[in-house]
């Protein structure tokens, strides 16, 4: 399944139990309560799912927004084919 | 300082029911609820199990709570939600550093351990989620109820096997003895419908394997029992300083008068054949509410329905009350064996069957084993004065606990 805009936000949801509707580019990760064990939780569903390899840490704090994820997600993936696009974003 | 500490609020989620009462006229119907090919179960030689049934955890604990947490906990919380709001508990009832959270979990619940496993195998440890060890340790219950409801007291979770829940009540009714708190939510929780528990214990030769007939695998007492049927549930007691809830003008579902604990000191996971252990527990259950034999009008038996246990714990009460033993119940019947909930459930009856003064039967018991020489109350309840009731559990490891309940 391919990784896009849509799909992520909707593992996001998942992940952190937060309303999809919730979830902007602008969010941070402190607004939908992403602590450090589901960032990593995060990470094993987009592995799992995905095929989406984060070898290394994402660089985020609990300030960074959805559209940096998506920014980190696309810079640290060799996946580059499922990297996601930020043009989905309303 | 007063002894005796009251029981201000119930809450129940088990497979007879969601919620105190809702279990209490599953346990009154005289039926048992355990049934055949459990999904969950899916392959094994036993499938056999008493589930919780319609329960969405989403209508009791937040969406981003259930996902990282397991069945035992969301029993838990839901549990502690009901017990809480019956008593009355609101921020201003307490100071939050004086409200603790004592549970009784018997194990791991080994959910997800077979993918950790297979990660590990492959080397790719880096698919581990890291929501898999907070997910199964026993403990995350009784912190996930203390972070939901704020009670910041002292919060830790009690583990003897099968005895666990009555281990549970027991300690926390010395937290509020001695002073340290002025309330406790106490009880267990525990989900045994997990192919490692199930498997392991078909191993063991303890699980029923009357396939043929589901609601006839939990017979405790009956001349045809085989062993018992994995449940699953929780239970949770506010138990609660006498001053305390007097002050507050809490109404009162009972007292708990009585605890007593013991080990077998004889096999890791056989009985003491004459219950020795068991007869120790209540005897000091007995001295503890300054009571005599004759004070107890009813027991409420551990009885799992296997050929040992029950009849070592037919004679430890022969024993105990050599004249005539009260009547005698077994839940397990009808709930099949919530493992570490299993004593707390029984203890939360037990303070129902006070209110409603009336004895709820033992499922499953036609043909009564003609080695077990007691009143049981079978196929109806039983309607009788009662003002107190001793509960019985015992668990692998030889560990015994007794509680003596009476009403206010």
């Amino acid at each position: 399944m391919p990784l896009t805009y849509d799909t992520l936000v909707s593992v996001l949801a998942e992940v952190t139990g937060v309303d999809e509707e919730l979830i902007t580019p602008q969010t941070t990760l402190l607004d939908i309560e992403m602590d450090s064990l589901l960032l990593v939780e995060f990470a094993v569903v987009l592995e799992e799912r995905h095929g989406v390899d984060l070898a290394d840490n994402l660089d985020l704090t609990q300030g960074s927004t959805i559209a940096d994820l998506v920014q980190a997600l696309a810079e640290q993936s060799p996946n580059a084919a499922a990297a996601p696009s930020t043009t989905a974003a309303q | 300082m007063t002894r005796d500490v009251a029981v201000t609020g119930i809450g129940m989620i088990t497979p007879a029911g969601i919620g105190a009462n809702a279990t209490w006229q599953g346990l009154c119907s005289g039926q048992s609820f355990s049934s055949a090919r459990d999904p969950l179960l899916a392959g094994l030689p036993v499938d056999l199990s008493c589930p919780v049934r319609e329960f969405d955890a989403c209508h009791h604990v937040p969406r981003r709570t259930v996902r990282r947490t397991d069945a035992f906990t969301h029993f838990a919380l839901a549990a502690a939600q009901e017990a809480a709001a019956d008593a009355g508990l609101t921020p201003a009832t307490a100071d939050p550093t004086r409200i603790g959270v004592v549970l009784g979990v018997a194990s791991d619940s080994f959910t997800g351990v077979e993918k950790v496993c297979d990660r590990l195998r492959s080397g790719e440890h880096h698919l581990v989620s890291p929501l898999f060890l907070p997910r199964i340790l026993p403990s995350m219950a009784a912190g996930e109820i203390a972070a939901h409801l704020d009670y910041r007291g002292p919060n830790f979770t009690v583990t003897s096997a099968c005895a666990s829940g009555g281990h549970a009540i027991g300690v926390a009714r010395d937290l509020i003895r001695s002073g340290t708190c002025d309330i406790v939510l106490a009880g267990g929780a525990e989900s045994g419908r997990s192919p490692v528990t199930a498997i392991s214990f078909a191993r063991m030769g303890a699980l029923s394997t009357r396939l043929h007939d589901p609601a006839g695998a939990s017979r405790p007492f009956d001349r045809d029992r085989d062993g018992f049927v994995l449940g699953e549930g929780a239970a949770v007691l506010v138990l609660e300083n006498l001053n305390h809830a007097r002050a507050r003008g809490a109404a009162f579902h009972g007292i708990v008068a009585g605890y007593g604990a013991s080990a077998d000191a004889h096999h890791p996971v056989n009985p003491h054949p004459d219950g020795g252990g068991l007869q120790q527990a209540v005897r000091t259950a007995l001295s503890d509410a300054r009571m005599t034999p004759a004070d107890i009008d009813h027991a409420s038996a551990h009885a799992t329905s296997t050929p040992a246990g029950d009849v070592a714990e037919a004679r430890a009460l022969n024993r105990i009350f050599s004249t005539a033993p009260p009547p005698v119940t077994a839940l397990k019947g009808s709930l099949g064996h919530a493992l570490g909930a299993a004593a707390a459930i029984q203890a939360a009856s037990a303070l129902l069957t006070l209110k409603h003064q009336a004895i709820p039967p033992t499922a499953n018991l036609d043909h009564q084993d003609d080695a077990i020489d007691l009143d049981i109350v079978r196929k109806a309840p039983r309607s009788a004065r009662l003002r107190t009731v001793l509960t019985t559990a015992s668990g692998f490891g030889g560990a015994n606990a007794a509680l003596i309940l009476r009403t206010p």
